[in-house]
């Protein structure tokens, strides 16, 4: 077997997609402090900024969740459920802390109870407004303020200016080389596929974002450089929930179309929004995790342009179609779904949208509907 | 009209009070359109925006939340329910919503007013009212009326709570939740004063903060009263009678309905007037009730089971502030509940104390108290498969309890307002069977200590 430090690109990303725990246990042996955190609404440039080290915590559709179903009811978020199965069962025994936010109901709701059993040496719930408004951002500027002092007193070290500074560079070139990437999607066919871009971002939140951006480098020269596919296929947008696994990526590609951009939390959601770096850092900080942030949790409005984004992605990308991934039990994206297709339709962008409850056996089902709707697909774009 | 098939389906109460709450709903509804009619300023609002503020503004308010229990009571959610999810909306979604996006759906094919909706439906609001409170579905559910149905102003009040583990006593995390409660109050006033033309009236206010203190006041007396054995007031009469509180509690009418409802039981109390005279065992009930089968309480009490005491819409301990201070008032309210909510453990619950003190879930060593007090023998759990907010965290109740209780627990699985959830054979099945086991531990109330 070739040890890891020997691989570079796709192969070390596959790798690290595969044994995602390895990197931060082996920090964690180092002395190194890591923090667990889900959902991207929480600065991770302030843990990074105090020497701390964020991981993102994932679910294993493969394993269940008996273990949650016991503290949680079967009809709250399978993804949470998942997650928190994980910590009973030890998974993240090597945390040292956690970071969630209020992006929504379960997620709230998972700060108690993983607090209530699995208490850590940092907690901490960053609070985050559903409306956006001159009191909301002075509060969430505040939840940046307080967020900050409780890890400047977990990490025994004041966060100076140039220490966040650095680090906000640090996840700036993170994010713009994740859009350079995504950029070599525009080519037809992509440089990269989607399954090869949720490997890539999915090993990239498991290790520090210094060499996530090293990653990033190597699987770009990769995939430039490697020879080009020739076939022509269907050009999707994937829109939805949280998906960490590449199980449903690969099903529309294996079924005939290439996933070219997202509207996903692994993927734009997350990367999207550079923090601004020429005026007050924290009004950066606001800007990208609360004002920019793209999550249907948020009130943008009653209009149907709150979706204008998505022509944009599906513009810029030359998608044909868009499929929509809704966890089940999701209110948030669930209510939306009806306004969305509407509004796509009546760009003519075809849409399908699926629910899932996120487990190995639920994706496969969705393979008839996938198979259909690219046809329609094809068939519309001849 | 469609009816129920269940034999659940027209609950008997027993209390004056509970009794009169139909007529109150069917009152209130006939007010509110006839103010329509003439021009008055009218909204749909989701409770938890402070009534009192809505009274201090004379707006004829209709709460689809509440519209949701009214339509399921009366055998028409399905009918809206299935409106709304064919036209792509997820059964999973909160039935209440479902219920209000089927109810408007057909409205507006219509062009009129469905002739089967129940209490004359909720008309034409001149304003959509909604608050962050409490789950996501609530800012979503107004912000989808607004976008494909009502095309009328919505403001949307950001209602936040602190999450688990804050230090409570900390002067700064207290002005921070304060600031912020009081800004979005005053947005609230903002946008009420440019939709009705008119200043706040902030005498008003006060005499209506007044109120409300009083009302909360009389309501946490009754509660106390209920804990007498037999049971004077059973849980179906206090989910009726919590109508006027959550949608009304700033009026006089409010404080002299709650001033008859503490009278009545009191004599109840005192005469033994019990809801059933050989009152053999007393549940706590945890989670909202069918709306479409209120008998079940019926049910239980003709095995001698009484249901004592609820876990939901209580309303907790008086809270003193001083209505003098107006919208301050409520900003602090929306803060000591909080604080009250973080001392009884807020692990599952945190964010549920509304501007002005509505809250929507218990902490578990409330509940624990509860089964305590209301000397209890068993405690029933009821799942509403489509409110999250409300269920998440039962599972969680049940885990604790059972370390510090020695009661036998029963879990029912339903809705609250989708009857296809229910199955009439199953629920008696399980409650036999659990009253059995009561029969079983006869005398053993809550004692582990």
């Amino acid at each position: 077997m070739v040890p890891v430090a020997a691989l570079t690109g796709l192969q070390k990303v596959k790798y690290i997609y595969n044994n995602r725990l390895d990197r931060v246990k082996e920090l964690k042996s180092e002395g190194k402090r890591i923090i667990g955190y889900l959902c991207s609404m929480a600065p991770l440039e302030i843990l990074e900024a105090a020497g701390l080290v964020p991981f993102r915590i994932m679910g294993s559709p493969q394993k269940g969740t008996a273990s949650a179903d016991v503290h949680i009811e079967t009809n709250m978020c399978p993804y949470v459920r998942n997650c928190f199965a994980r910590g009973l069962e030890g998974e993240f025994g090597f945390l040292d802390g956690l970071l969630l936010s209020h992006t929504c109901d379960s997620v709230l709701r998972l700060y108690g109870l993983w607090k209530y059993h699995l208490d850590a040496p940092f907690t901490h719930c960053v609070n985050v407004p559903h409306t956006i408004s001159e009191p909301t951002i002075r509060f969430f500027r505040e939840e940046i303020e307080l967020f900050k002092e409780k890890v400047e007193q977990y990490a025994g070290q004041e966060i100076s200016g140039p220490a966040l500074r650095a680090s906000i560079e640090l996840y700036n070139a993170n994010k713009a080389l994740v859009k350079e990437l995504y950029g070599l999607r525009k080519e037809d066919p992509p440089l990269i596929s989607g399954t090869e871009m949720m490997e890539t971002l999915v090993a990239g939140l498991s290790i520090p974002a210094r060499e996530f951006n090293q990653l990033l480098r190597e699987v770009k020269d990769e995939v430039i450089t490697r020879p080009p596919k020739l076939t022509k296929k269907p050009r999707l947008l994937l829109h939805g929930c949280i998906m960490d696994k590449t199980g449903f990526v690969s099903l529309i590609e294996k079924c005939g179309a290439k996933v070219v951009m997202d509207d996903t939390c692994i993927g734009t959601r997350t990367f999207w929004n550079e923090v601004a770096t020429d005026g007050d850092l924290l009004d950066g900080l606001i800007d990208s995790y609360f004002k920019k942030f793209q999550c249907p949790r948020t009130y943008r409005g009653r209009s149907l342009h709150r979706f204008d984004y998505l022509r944009q992605y599906a513009t810029d990308y030359n998608a044909q179609g868009m499929i929509s991934y809704i966890m089940r039990f999701c209110d948030c994206h669930s209510l939306d779904a009806p306004d969305m297709r509407d509004y796509l339709r009546e760009l003519r962008l075809p849409v399908l949208i699926v629910e899932d409850d996120y487990t190995e056996g639920a994706v496969q089902s969705l393979r008839v509907r996938i198979q259909a709707f690219i046809e329609s697909v094809t068939e519309i774009s001849v | 009209m469609v009816t129920s098939s269940s034999e659940f389906a027209k609950p008997i109460r027993h209390t004056d009070a509970a009794k009169s709450v139909n007529r109150v709903l069917k009152d209130w509804y006939a007010r509110s359109q006839e103010a329509r009619a003439k021009g008055a300023p009218s909204a749909w609002v989701m409770a938890s925006t402070p009534p009192e503020i809505l009274e201090a503004f004379d707006i004829q308010a209709v709460f689809p939340e509440n519209y949701g229990a009214v339509s399921a009571s009366r055998g028409q959610a399905v009918h809206y329910i299935n409106i709304a999810e064919s036209e792509g909306y997820s059964p999973s979604i909160c039935s209440y919503c479902r219920n209000t996006l089927g109810y408007i759906q057909e409205r507006q094919q219509l062009k009129a007013e469905p002739p089967d909706a129940p209490l004359g439906g909720m008309g034409d609001p001149s304003m959509l009212l909604s608050v962050s409170l409490c789950c996501d579905i609530r800012i979503k559910w107004f912000q989808t009326l607004a976008t494909r149905y009502l095309k009328v102003p919505i403001h949307i009040m950001e209602s936040l709570n602190p999450p688990y583990g804050l230090d409570m006593t900390d002067e700064r995390i207290k002005k921070h939740y304060i600031d912020v409660a009081l800004a979005e109050l005053r947005s609230l006033v903002a946008f009420l004063e440019e939709q009705t033309g008119r200043k706040l009236d902030e005498r008003r206010l006060k005499q209506v903060i007044a109120n409300s203190l009083v009302a909360r006041r009389l309501l946490y007396q009754t509660y106390q009263l209920r804990k007498a054995v037999p049971s004077p007031m059973p849980s179906e009469d206090a989910f009726a009678c919590v109508v006027p509180y959550l949608y009304m509690r700033g009026t006089s009418f409010a404080v002299d309905f709650y001033q008859k409802l503490h009278e009545e039981v009191k004599e109840r109390v005192e005469k033994r007037i019990a809801v059933i005279p050989e009152e053999r065992y007393r549940i706590l009930w945890v989670g909202m009730p069918p709306w479409f089968n209120m008998g079940i309480f019926n049910y239980l009490e003709s095995l001698g089971t009484v249901s004592a005491i609820e876990s939901q819409y209580y309303m907790g301990t008086p809270i003193e502030v001083d209505p003098e201070k107006g919208l301050q008032a409520l900003a602090e309210i929306a803060w000591l509940r909080s604080v009250e909510q973080h001392r009884q453990g807020a692990e599952i619950a945190p964010e549920q104390s509304g501007p002005s003190g509505d809250v929507a879930g218990l902490p578990v060593s409330l509940v624990e108290s509860f089964a305590r007090d209301y000397k209890v023998h068993g405690i029933i759990v009821h799942l509403v498969q489509s409110c999250r907010i409300i269920s998440f965290g039962q599972a969680h109740y049940k885990n604790v309890l059972r370390e510090r209780l020695n009661l036998p627990m029963l879990s029912l699985e339903s809705d609250m307002s989708d009857p296809r959830l229910w199955n009439d054979t199953e629920i008696k099945g399980h409650i036999k069977l659990f009253i059995d086991v009561l029969g079983q531990r006869k005398g053993t109330t809550a004692v582990k200590q």
